[in-house]
């Protein structure tokens, strides 16, 4: 079964991956400065004691492996611990994740959306005014540094027309300008996926093979076309992810979203190491998770993969 | 053919690319049940007219200036020229059908084959999703495909060339079209399974009564396949009338001029030495051909075999191999031209590439004026590399596109340590090739395809080699362009004492430029001998085959039939798979045979029931 074999081989990679990028994340965390100091930095008269005891509160004290075994083990039963300032781990994290996935699926979806057809509309009129208005859209939203996007959002919006709620998560109105911000970026570069690709496709002679059968353009250009030039987009996208990752910790920021990179900053901010070993690790999981997702519908979706 | 009234008339047609001109005022009718080839070089406009046939010319961006397409159909004639897109629909696929050139990329990749025969069926004929794949079965036995019904929920890369054409013409043939229009439907396929995709198409055509458009550059297959003939050449009508008037009498200078440039299986016999075409324009062509003389060989190869590993599995275990090459031995004297003969998967190509050290051979020794390459230091070896040269098939993908001619003629003159006059030198060698020295400072695309050849022999000459392996160094090129490239070659070779390894697959090519004839099967030679022994008592069932495969420039020789069915079988064997190696008896002096030979008939049998 070369399907079970390649998941196994691939479950495999993920787990050494995963393996390396905790026991980075744990030793890194260690090297930036000591939580003890930090939370008692604010009384005067501490003593080499009193650090000691919060150390051995914290449980700093024990040796690395062991801490880091803990945390492990952890993350794989769900006892993900105690912060070091607010209480268990695993309600905090749950509700970040949540929140961040909610703005990265609702941005991700609502960018194919546009590009999968402004991008198709591009290829097959290619070289025509409205590819030129699409190449230079798609050009200018690349151009945007996304954080410069989102405080204009909220200058219009929220300061000036008064319209969307500036910050946080409200309710449906205050998931807008956080995706539109994510979106605007991601449709930049997947309408240049989607155009590419389909002028690679639309020019291949099994696209002429399949008008010379007269079937419709329609049917030439969403079923013949689209599936062979997904084969690219959802590549891209699996690579893409972790950018899109990395995006979405600026601009939750910026919009005080409550999500994974708002919390990883603010436990970095307070050398709280439980929460950010844990944030960094699952944000680590998902990327290998998804790459993972990105290979196994690859395979669905091209049968030269499939029955190598 | 029965001719009961015209099906399709081209009337004063003109097709442009945008202000570009491609093809001029072509009329022609094709009759019921006929079929019309439309015969010319790369450029003369018979695919694009093809296109237009389908309606299909906008997609690639073309449009018909002026001139009319009519299709007669019982209803009455339709003009595809003005016709809108949902009747245009109608029409393709269902009345007019179409099969291309390049059946690796004809079919859609992502599909299997049973929905792609299936969507046209559906769609013209409004059959079930049962009834599409009960009709795709029985159209799959139609074109002899092995095993049908087990084929459908295959996808296209799991097949080979032939079979790929095969479902091509299923599909095309699906809803009985009554025009089917072939744009050379076996250029990219091996001697033997073009005889097989001609057949099917003949037996088609008696079986459906359809009329066939068969646009092609071969006047082999021509000759085999039409009714009538119009020749064509940039866009223009150069000669029209049956194919015995055009192949056997030709009117037209440029008719008369492609006929001679055609290498014509046969026309050599009782000749020891290689012969230049008679082409028009070359005063030089009837120079002398020195026999080599058969002393020390130049290259020497004993029991060279090269095989490529397949890894599978978790762990990459190695769990077959391909047995590229087998126990392969000849030797090239110097002033001779040893061609290596053999369809896809033979090893032609291997065995240059070993040679070329391009790949390494895991047994066996290659001598090169007695020294043993493999066995010296890489140091040592680099000298070879000057000795032994390579052209290759594409000349457009084995130029560097940013290069000069000159910088591309100076670097492995540089290389090697040879550029003493730059300027003179590269001057001497575009002279040596046929092109003028001031073509130094131009770039690869200002050239033609024979162009580009001509400068990819330049380059090989410009390291003084004693040997030139030409693999496939003219399947690429027109029939006219690849007779002047092979006269040079010809040439060349009576100046310069080179010795040539001539890899090709187009037997006709061979019997013109060889001196002796090794046929490749499997990774093994089978057959080996001087050209007139291979061409005028062939004895392996193999060469025989390949031989008599080879379409014949004769319009009064109805094509013999062949047997279908058959696909060339894969040099990949498991790694315990026991080993057969066969040796050799000699059948008369320099003439060796295979000594397995009566057993190839019966593993081809055993093949097909497989």
């Amino acid at each position: 079964m070369p399907v079970i074999g390649f998941i196994a081989k691939r479950g495999l990679q993920a787990l050494f991956v995963l393996f390396v990028v905790t026991l980075f994340i744990s030793f890194a965390i260690r090297l930036t400065g000591d939580p003890a100091v930090m939370m008692l930095r604010e009384s005067a008269n501490v003593s080499a004691d009193d650090l000691a005891r919060v150390r051995e509160g914290l449980g700093l004290d024990r040796p690395f492996l062991v801490q880091y075994w803990d945390f492990v083990s952890g993350l794989f039963t769900g006892d993900l611990g105690n912060s070091f300032f607010r209480g268990p781990i695993a309600p905090i994290v749950t509700g970040a994740l949540g929140a961040t996935l909610l703005l990265a699926m609702t941005s991700l979806i609502v960018s194919l959306l546009i590009s999968i057809p402004l991008g198709i509309y591009a290829a097959r009129h290619r070289g025509s005014f409205g590819d030129q208005v699409i190449r230079v859209l798609s050009l200018a939203g690349l151009s945007f540094p996304n954080f410069w996007l989102g405080i204009m959002l909220i200058l219009i919006f929220s300061v000036t027309l008064r319209w969307l709620p500036a910050s946080g998560l409200t309710g449906p109105a205050s998931l807008i300008m956080p995706a539109v911000t994510i979106g605007v970026i991601l449709t930049a570069t997947n309408l240049r996926i989607v155009r590419t690709t389909m002028l690679e496709v639309l020019s291949a002679q099994f696209i002429m093979v399949a008008r010379a059968k007269g079937l419709s353009e329609r049917s030439v250009i969403y079923k013949h076309a689209l599936r062979n030039s997904s084969i690219a987009l959802v590549t891209y996208l699996g690579l893409q992810f972790g950018t899109l990752m990395g995006g979405l910790v600026v601009v939750e920021l910026v919009f005080n979203w409550p999500g994974m990179g708002t919390l990883a900053v603010e436990a970095i901010s307070q050398r709280d190491y439980p929460i950010l070993q844990t944030v960094i690790s699952i944000l680590a999981i998902m990327i290998v998770l998804v790459n993972l997702i990105v290979d196994l519908v690859y395979m669905a979706l091209d049968p030269r993969i499939r029955l190598e | 053919m029965a001719s009961t009234g015209t099906l399709l008339e081209v009337d004063d047609l003109s097709i442009a690319f945008g202000p570009k001109s491609v093809v001029q005022n072509l009329s022609f009718s094709v009759g019921k049940g006929e079929t019309l080839a439309i015969v010319g070089e790369s450029g003369s406009g018979k695919s694009v007219t093809s296109l237009a046939t389908m309606g299909l010319l906008r997609h690639v961006g073309g449009s018909v200036t002026s001139g009319r397409i009519t299709l007669y159909e019982e209803t009455g004639p339709l003009e595809i020229t003005k016709a809108d897109d949902a009747t245009l629909r109608r029409v393709r696929g269902n009345r007019i059908a179409m099969i291309f050139q390049e059946p690796m990329s004809s079919l859609d990749p992502v599909f299997t084959i049973g929905d792609q025969i299936s969507e046209a069926l559906r769609l013209h004929r409004g059959l079930s999703r049962k009834d599409a794949r009960t009709e795709a079965i029985r159209l799959l036995d139609l074109v002899r495909m092995p095993n049908a019904r087990d084929q459908l929920g295959r996808y296209p890369h799991q097949l080979s060339g032939g079979m790929r054409q095969r479902v091509m013409i299923a599909m095309a043939v699906s809803c009985h079209p009554d025009l089917l229009i072939a744009d050379e439907p076996t250029t990219a396929l091996d001697v033997t399974i073009q005889a097989q995709i001609l057949q099917i198409i003949r037996d088609m055509q008696d079986e459906l009564g359809t009329a066939v458009i068969f646009i092609s550059h071969d006047m082999g297959v021509v000759s085999q396949m039409a009714d009538r003939v119009v020749v064509m050449r940039h866009g223009k009508t150069v000669e029209t009338g049956t194919v015995r008037d055009v192949i056997l009498s030709p009117q037209a200078e440029y008719t008369r001029t492609l006929m001679a440039a055609v290498p014509k299986i046969g026309a050599m016999k009782g000749a020891d030495a290689p012969k230049p075409f008679a082409l028009t324009g070359e005063g030089d062509a009837a120079f002398d051909h020195p026999a080599p003389k058969y002393g020390d060989p130049l290259v020497k190869l004993e029991g060279v075999t090269t095989r490529y590993d397949l890894t599978s599995g978790f762990l990459g275990r190695v769990t077959h191999r391909v047995h590229a090459a087998e126990n392969i031995s000849f030797d090239i004297v110097p002033g001779e031209t040893l061609a290596l003969v053999g369809e896809s998967g033979s090893g032609k190509s291997t065995v240059g590439k070993t040679l070329q050290q391009l790949v390494q051979p895991i047994s066996g020794r290659v001598l090169y004026r007695g020294t043993d390459i493999f066995a010296l230091q890489e140091a040592e070896r680099k000298r070879f590399k000057r000795e032994i040269q390579y052209v290759f098939q594409d000349p457009y993908g084995s130029l560097n596109p940013r290069r000069t001619v000159k910088q591309s003629l100076t670097e492995p003159m540089a290389t090697h340590g040879l550029l003493r006059d730059p300027d003179g030198q590269v001057a001497d060698l575009l002279e040596a090739v046929g092109l003028s020295a001031d073509h130094a400072d131009r770039l690869p695309h200002e050239f033609s395809g024979g162009q580009r050849q001509r400068i990819c022999i330049a380059r090989a000459l410009a390291v003084e080699p004693g040997l030139i392996i030409a693999d496939e160094a003219v399947s690429a090129l027109d029939v006219s362009v690849q007779a002047q490239v092979l006269n040079l070659m010809m040439r060349l070779q009576a100046e310069r004492g080179l010795a040539y390894l001539f890899i090709s697959h187009d037997m006709a090519v061979v019997e013109r430029v060889s001196h002796r004839i090794a046929v490749m099967y499997l990774g093994e030679i089978v057959e080996m001998g001087t050209r007139r022994q291979i061409f005028e008592n062939p004895q392996h069932p193999y060469t025989r085959r390949l031989l008599a495969a080879v379409p014949v420039l004769d319009p009064e020789t109805p094509p013999k039939r062949v047997e279908l069915g058959r696909d060339i079988p894969s040099p990949v064997r498991a790694v315990d798979a026991p080993l057969q190696s066969h040796g050799f008896i000699e059948v008369a002096p320099g003439h060796i045979l295979a000594d397995d030979h009566h057993l190839f008939e019966k593993a081809l049998q055993e093949g097909i029931q497989a």
